[in-house]
């Protein structure tokens, strides 16, 4: 395994009264992909939320345990907005800004940081748009409203966006759920050069594509973490029992 | 509801025992024609080899459509990867049998003393039903004493070769016996190939060889 990036220590997580993570321990290595993998429930948005200091983000949310991001625990010794620089983040639904220009969307973290050199923003565009094979697509009306994309696109868009900032984690919660087979393609493909640039951790539901992805996966269940290995050992020779009977589709 | 990847299996296993059936009543043929001393059977156990060659074949299609439907992980996944390497080995041993009558053809062995090759085969053969078996069956325990049965067949197999080096027979029945003793042999490997391909399908560890 190479040099961990991100190092999860304990990691417990509540709304209000109720656990939903239960002292989760994770090294995730750099410059790889991770999947992480669960039923419904299990507690995975949850974690890569509390990753980038989201979780804090909602009512009754409480978390305890460390997130180390090379040596610097997020929690205590970095800054909100530092951590969110530094560990991006792409959701379920494509969310571009839906007043804002494709051009826009993808420096709005940028000027967010107080970035605005018109130079270096275009080149943030050319760039960060050709790394999502999104360029050729849309260079002629970078004008154009980024919700006028469609729905691969705008997936495409907002990793545009999310790496913008030169993240050095990205996460992806289940990224392809709502695209065709064409677009979740493409995004595959971009995950597995994303990672020569970060380390990615994605959230699927979708087995076959953590398989096809992922260097590393890790299993979770009712906010315990189950399993955590070398994606080919987890899909051909699961260790635990319940891994084994959730990636053969016995439940879950 | 039986989950989909059960069908496969059942279509997988039947498909192995209809090869196994094929093997046991070669095997027959081959007892047999050692006991007599009679060729003849070449024509009949080729033919019965192309069967069986028909139905590794069919496992392949089974595991192949099983891999593009279901897009298996895990024990399943273990399942369609060493069914078509049992279905191979099972393949295997069926032309090894008719290897041992095309031999018989070869050469006219009615002054040979085949005492030592037949109860060779008899135990090889036991090995292979009993390997499939575990195999079908998921079995580890006989899989390993499988493996550790197959020490016994290469020792007897050395025996019959120095008695043969060191013995007044002819030349024929040296040929025949030292050929025999060599197929039956490397039947047994196959049977402990099978075994091999058992302890992974039930562990998810590969034993080396």
């Amino acid at each position: 395994m190479s040099e961990n990036k991100l190092k999860v220590e304990s990691l417990s997580a509540w709304f209000y009264e109720k656990q939903v993570l239960n002292q989760v321990s994770l090294d995730f290595p750099d410059k790889k992909v991770i999947a992480i993998i669960g039923p419904s429930g299990c507690g995975k948005t949850t974690f890569i939320r509390c990753l980038n200091r989201m979780h804090e983000l909602t009512p009754g949310a409480k978390v305890k345990g460390r997130v180390v991001l090379d040596g610097k625990d997020i929690y205590t010794e970095m800054d909100a907005m530092e951590v969110r620089r530094k560990i991006g983040m792409v959701f379920q639904k494509p969310n571009p800004f839906p007043n804002m220009s494709i051009y826009d969307n993808v420096v709005a973290g940028l000027k967010l940081m107080g970035i605005r050199d018109k130079n270096l923003l275009d080149k943030v565009v050319e760039s960060k748009l050709r790394e999502v094979g999104l360029w050729d697509e849309v260079s002629d009306d970078l004008k154009r409203s980024g919700a006028q994309l469609s729905g691969g696109q705008q997936q495409r868009l907002c990793i545009a966006r999310a790496l913008a900032t030169d993240p050095e984690v990205l996460l992806m919660d289940e990224p392809t759920s709502s695209l065709d087979p064409s677009s979740t393609a493409k995004i595959e493909s971009l995950v597995r050069v994303l990672k020569n640039h970060a380390t990615v951790i994605i959230i699927t539901h979708n087995v076959q594509q953590a398989a096809r992805v992922s260097d590393y996966t890790a299993f979770l269940y009712l906010g315990d973490l189950i399993e955590f290995g070398e994606t080919k050992k987890v899909f051909e020779s699961p260790k635990n029992p319940l891994t084994e009977k959730y990636v053969t589709g016995r439940f879950g | 509801m039986e989950p989909n990847m059960e069908i496969y299996v059942k279509k997988i296993n039947s498909t192995l025992l209809e090869m196994t059936e094929l093997i046991e009543n070669i095997g027959d043929y081959v007892k047999a024609a050692l006991e007599e001393k009679k060729g003849g059977l070449l024509p009949l156990t080729t033919e019965m080899c192309k069967a069986a060659q028909l139905k590794e074949e069919k496992v392949l299609e089974i595991c192949v459509e099983a891999l593009i439907r279901m897009q298996p992980f895990a024990s399943d996944l273990r399942t369609l990867t060493t069914s078509m390497k049992v279905a191979y080995d099972i393949s295997r041993i069926c032309r090894y049998l008719r290897n041992i009558i095309e031999v018989m053809e070869e050469f006219n062995i009615s002054e040979c003393d085949v005492g030592d090759v037949l109860p060779l085969l008899k135990d090889a053969r036991a090995m292979v039903t009993s390997s499939i078996s575990s195999y079908i069956n998921r079995d580890l325990k006989t899989a390993k004493d499988l493996i550790k049965a197959d020490d016994s067949i290469d020792q007897r197999y050395r025996t019959i070769l120095r008695k043969l080096a060191t013995g007044e027979f002819n030349g024929t029945c040296i040929l025949f016996n030292g050929l025999t003793a060599r197929i039956i042999e490397r039947m047994a490997d196959h049977a402990c190939y099978i075994s091999y391909e058992t302890i992974y399908l039930v562990t998810g560890n590969r034993v080396e060889y």
